[in-house]
């Protein structure tokens, strides 16, 4: 527990500086704060990362995730500016002699295209932010690309993004800077979401009316964030509107959805709930095979969240997530889901203390059965992964100079990897169970957001991560050539073995004038969960595994460096990024892997370094008419394992070097708005066959070096036009989108199969699969 | 087992994906010896295939490997000489069979070397077979077009870890004539138990050579492979079947149990046997 000590001291020595003072916030003149919620002014919703700038010294802050600020000043008269991109700024001027409590409503601007030309506030975190490698969407945003058979999805969103790729056409499954997605961290409402898709990856879980906004980490991870190398991807739910009674509704090419939400005390309590159906099986009789046409498939999902304000200091949300995926035909079925619920309780200790205490559990799960119970071939396997967590997050807010940020979480991992057995009277099978693991996963983090003179601003934190196994448990081991050698057994509440590791945090911001900075940082990051998953798009049939006496946590350091420069009053934003990662302790499979249903699964893994660079070069507007981004990335990613490709090192699954994303909103009219986005990326690296044997009249392939060749490069165009309604008073509203996914019709590949010629087995030819050709839709949306 | 679960969901794909032929161009790489034979309990000449490896797109039969000597010797010290009966075809004499507890060396000397080796060698050990009290047959109407017709087994599995591969014969023919429609099964999950009614062969009633008419034979053969051949022929059809992102690890060479990176494999195993007559 030494570095435990370290960092309780690290903290200590934080306070003492802060406490003591540097030369621009002296401690012997008294502050007092200003503080309050930022929310919008037709809904109630808590804005998120709205600006607060104390124009007289020209510095501020932002609201943080439950929109609230704190600034604490000294005596004296001040002006303070609030403002949040889309809405209407409002200054005020205090004359501070106590601590003042300030909540703030911003009206958002209509959307009508002059008054967004003329009022909008250009906001310049681009440049100011203390952070890089991130990169924040709001709904509004998502809902105007164009969407694979019109379902507006988060995910398919953020992989426009520079250096997030999709691992395969239409996945949800998405790749940072080469890692791979289990280096993923998905939240939603703070719970870790393990699989966010639906129907095999080609949706995600979230369904897009429920959600308030999205914020992706790429590198550069706060201290508060932990257990993941390559990202977090913070998604947050809509709380509920605290004015008035609204619906959200559509109903589209594959699915309806309905979303409903409202004040059940004016200001104090609201709620929302938001359901989502799929009948794609209704679209199953045209398909050819009889099989499909007796098929059933479907997915659901259901949001709900209730808040409720006590008084000023003290806040509650409840929110959950629940989610099904069904398959169903005549020999046998498939069911799948997630399920997250997180309890929040923020509370303010004092004007400058924000803090904020969450309970929550997660859910992932699924089974797969025969159809006909009774036959005693019949069998179901299940498997569930399970998740208890506490946190306790802080923010102190000692001066407008600091920003302090310290807290402890820790999870208890339940794992029941799978479980087989027969279902009839007079079953074959003897049950075939993995045993339940468990582990524990504590973090502790301090972190500090300083400003030094009017040009540089500092981020430096450092956390603490421990994983422990916990018994009841079984742990096999294996001799140097990963062959079963002996197994030790674990008695229940037994902590078999542990983890931990320090992880410091670093970032820093120089202002070179009002409208450019550099930026850079480092963060040094363990994990300690992985996926067992060797297919490049991934199953719904995951397999979550830990660290353990046989697997270390993976460890990874990033250094970035970056030029964000805005443009025309921060009417057009740019930046160039460029980033490296070593990560040691990597994770790939051996040949022919069994990961499912393997109680020897510790001997398929080999280990191994690998190391990613790019550069990431993104041109945006925000706003106007004319809006959207342009993106190019240069990426690559390797891996070197003793084991695998004979020692020789390799292109990681998701090496893609060259990747462009353009993505265009166009406002025509006032009824009229157009959008399109294209992408084009470097064909994934593949296995090719470089020779052949014949045996017992089958060719047998003879491969190349792993990963030595490449898909055909891809590149996609996506349409659509959204028709408003015509402009008036009434409540009821409506928009009309079409969209075409794939315009040009390209045919990109998925699979490539080298097949025997039925006719004469010795000639082989190369056949490629592709999913989607062009793919039209229209979705009908509507508000009350 | 675990194979049929990743089917289930495959079928979403029917819908909209479409697969075309392309043109990929492919380098080479060197050749190898490439072994193919099996050896059973039966009395009957025993074939061993020798031939090479070629470029992917070789688009003929493959090149013999003629002129070699062969032998099987058992750790007995018996010994068989095979005989070349067509090029690039070894056989044994007719009255040979493996003998169950033995274990069997092939011994191969070509004539020039292949990869840097005129010597190879494979061993296999011959696993003792369990006696089948009978077959049966259920129609299943549901599955295909026009239905399947699954062979059921029904023998008592002995308590030790085995791997089985099942044969069906259709008077006298074998159905799962190659090697990447064989049906093999690992008996983890239903270790010790009486199969009672497992099903071990399918065959389906809108494939022409499977439709059954009555008084046909039914004849199933039960192997008992070693976990070597398992692997082999479980990588083979993986390698050789459809592949998807999905479901699919990176490929990887299929492992043989011949030394000096030749490619293949010589399987050595017991047999037992068990028929009907088709009466719908």
């Amino acid at each position: 527990m030494k570095p435990g000590l370290l960092l309780l001291t690290s903290i200590f020595i934080l306070f003492f500086i802060i406490a003591r003072g540097d030369g621009e916030s002296d401690p012997s003149i008294k502050r007092y704060a200003v503080s309050g919620h930022v929310k919008d002014a037709e809904t109630g919703e808590d804005l998120f990362g709205a600006s607060i700038l104390v124009t007289d010294i020209g510095t501020g802050t932002v609201t943080n995730e439950y929109g609230f600020y704190s600034v604490s000043l000294p005596k004296g008269q001040y002006s303070l500016r609030f403002s949040y991109t889309g809405y209407e700024s409002q200054f005020h001027k205090l004359t501070i002699e106590k601590d003042i409590l300030l909540d703030i409503t911003l009206k958002p601007l209509l959307e009508t295209l002059n008054e967004v030309e003329i009022k909008a506030e250009r906001s310049d975190a681009n440049v100011k932010a203390p952070e890089m490698s991130v990169v924040k969407m709001d709904v509004k945003t998502i809902n105007k690309i164009p969407a694979l058979m019109g379902e507006v999805d988060i995910i398919k969103a953020i992989q426009l993004l520079p250096g997030v790729q999709a691992v395969s056409e239409g996945s949800s499954g998405f790749s940072v800077r080469g890692g791979s997605p289990d280096q993923n961290l998905v939240l939603l409402d703070e719970a870790t979401v393990y699989n966010a898709s639906h129907f095999l990856g080609f949706f995600s879980v979230f369904n897009n009316d429920a959600i308030k906004d999205v914020k992706l980490y790429k590198g550069d991870l706060p201290a508060q964030y932990g257990g993941r190398l390559a990202s977090v991807l913070d998604v947050r739910m809509k709380d509920g509107n605290k004015k008035e009674f609204h619906g959200t509704g559509g109903i589209g090419l594959i699915s309806s959805r309905l979303t409903l939400e409202g004040p059940i005390i004016k200001d104090k309590t609201s709620f929302i709930v938001s359901g989502r159906r799929t009948y794609a099986d209704l679209f199953l009789f045209l398909a050819n095979d009889e099989n499909a046409r007796e098929s059933k498939m479907y997915f659901y999902d259901f949001n709900a969240k209730l808040n409720h304000t006590f008084n000023e200091n003290n806040r509650l949300y409840i929110s959950g997530y629940f989610g099904k995926d069904i398959f169903k035909n005549p020999f046998a079925y498939m069911k799948l889901g997630n399920a997250t619920a997180t309890v929040r309780w923020n509370h303010l200790f004092s004007k400058k203390l924000f803090s904020n205490f969450i309970g929550l559990y997660t859910q992932y799960n699924y089974g797969l059965g025969t159809a006909n119970e009774d036959d005693p071939n019949s069998f179901l396997w299940t498997s569930v992964l399970q998740d208890y967590q506490f946190k306790g997050d802080f923010t102190y807010y000692p001066s407008t100079n600091h920003t302090l940020r310290f807290g402890v979480n820790s999870t208890l991992h339940m794992f029941d990897p799978g479980k087989a057995r027969g279902t009839g009277d007079e079953t074959i099978f003897t049950e075939y169970k993995l045993d339940r693991t468990y582990g524990l996963e504590s973090g502790i983090y301090v972190s500090n957001d300083q400003i030094i003179g009017s040009r540089l601003t500092l981020k430096y934190g450092l956390r603490f991560s421990l994983y422990q196994n916990v018994g009841p448990g079984t742990v096999y081991g294996y001799d140097e050539n990963f062959e079963l050698s002996d197994s030790a057994k674990y008695s229940k509440a037994e902590f078999y073995k542990t983890y931990s590791g320090l992880e410091p945090r670093l970032g820093a911001t120089f202002l070179l004038d009002e409208f450019s900075s550099l930026k850079a940082s480092y963060a040094h990051s363990y994990q300690y969960l992985q996926l067992a998953q060797n297919s490049s798009a991934g199953t719904p049939l995951d397999i979550w595994f830990s660290a353990s006496p046989n697997v270390r946590p993976q460890v990874s350091d990033q250094v970035a460096a970056g030029y964000f420069r805005n443009f025309r009053k921060n009417t057009i934003e740019t930046s160039v990024e460029v980033y490296y990662k070593n990560m040691r302790n990597s994770i790939d499979f051996k040949d022919h892997a069994e990961l499912l249903l393997n109680k020897q699964l510790e001997g398929e893994l080999r280990f191994g370094n690998s190391w990613a660079y790019g550069v990431e070069v993104m041109l945006a507007m925000p706003q106007g008419r004319l809006n959207g981004w342009v993106s190019y990335t240069y990426s690559r990613s390797w891996r070197k394992f003793e084991d695998i490709n004979d020692g020789k090192m390799y292109p990681a699954p998701y090496d893609s070097p060259h990747d462009i994303s353009i993505v265009l909103n166009f406002e025509a009219t006032q009824r009229i708005s157009l959008s399109t986005n294209w992408i084009y990326s470097t064909g994934k690296p593949v296995t090719f066959p470089t020779g052949r044997a014949v045996i017992d009249g089958v060719v047998v392939p003879i491969y190349s070096d792993r990963n030595a060749y490449r898909m055909m490069d891809y590149h996609r165009l996506d349409l659509s036009l959204t028709l408003h309604q015509k402009p008036n008073d009434n409540r009821f509203k409506w928009d009309l989108v079409f969209s075409v996914y794939n315009a040009y019709n390209r045919h990109n590949t998925w699979a490539i199969n080298f097949t025997q010629d039925k006719i004469n087995p010795y000639v082989t030819y190369a056949e490629q699969t592709y999913l989607f050709g062009i793919i039209p839709a229209v979705t009908f949306n509507f508000n009350f | 087992m675990k194979k049929y679960f990743i089917i289930i969901p495959a079928f979403i794909l029917i819908i909209t994906s479409c697969t075309e032929r392309i043109d990929i161009e492919l380098d080479d790489t060197y050749t190898r010896l490439v072994v193919y034979g099996t050896v059973t309990t039966d009395t009957t000449s025993h074939f061993i295939d020798l031939s090479a490896t070629t470029s992917y797109y070789y688009n003929e039969a493959p090149p013999k490997v003629t002129g070699a000597s062969v032998e099987i010797s058992d750790n007995l010290g018996n010994l068989e000489q095979l005989t070349e009966i067509e090029p690039g075809r070894y056989a044994t004499s007719d009255d040979f069979a493996a003998i169950v507890g033995r274990i069997y060396t092939l011994r191969i000397d070509l004539q020039e070397e292949i990869n840097g080796n005129k010597t190879y060698m494979a061993e296999s050990e011959v696993k003792e077979i369990f006696p089948i009290d009978s077959i049966g047959l259920v129609f299943q109407p549901d599955w295909g077009e026009n239905g399947f017709y699954e062979v059921t087994c029904y023998y008592q599995d002995p308590p030790s870890r085995d791997i089985y591969m099942f044969n069906i014969f259709k008077n006298g023919e074998l159905m799962t004539d190659t090697i990447n429609e064989r049906f093999v099964v690992d008996d983890e999950f239903f270790n010790g138990s009486y199969t009672n009614g497992i099903g071990v062969g399918y065959l389906d009633q809108s494939k022409e050579g499977e439709i059954l008419h009555p008084g046909d034979i039914i004849t199933f053969q039960g192997c008992n492979i070693t976990e070597d051949y398992y692997d082999f022929i479980v990588t083979l059809q993986t390698e050789t079947g459809f592949q998807t992102p999905l479901f699919s690890g990176p490929p990887a060479n299929v492992k043989g149990n011949v030394d000096n990176g030749a490619v293949g494999f010589f399987a050595v195993y017991g047999v037992a046997y068990s028929s009907l007559v088709y009466q719908p």
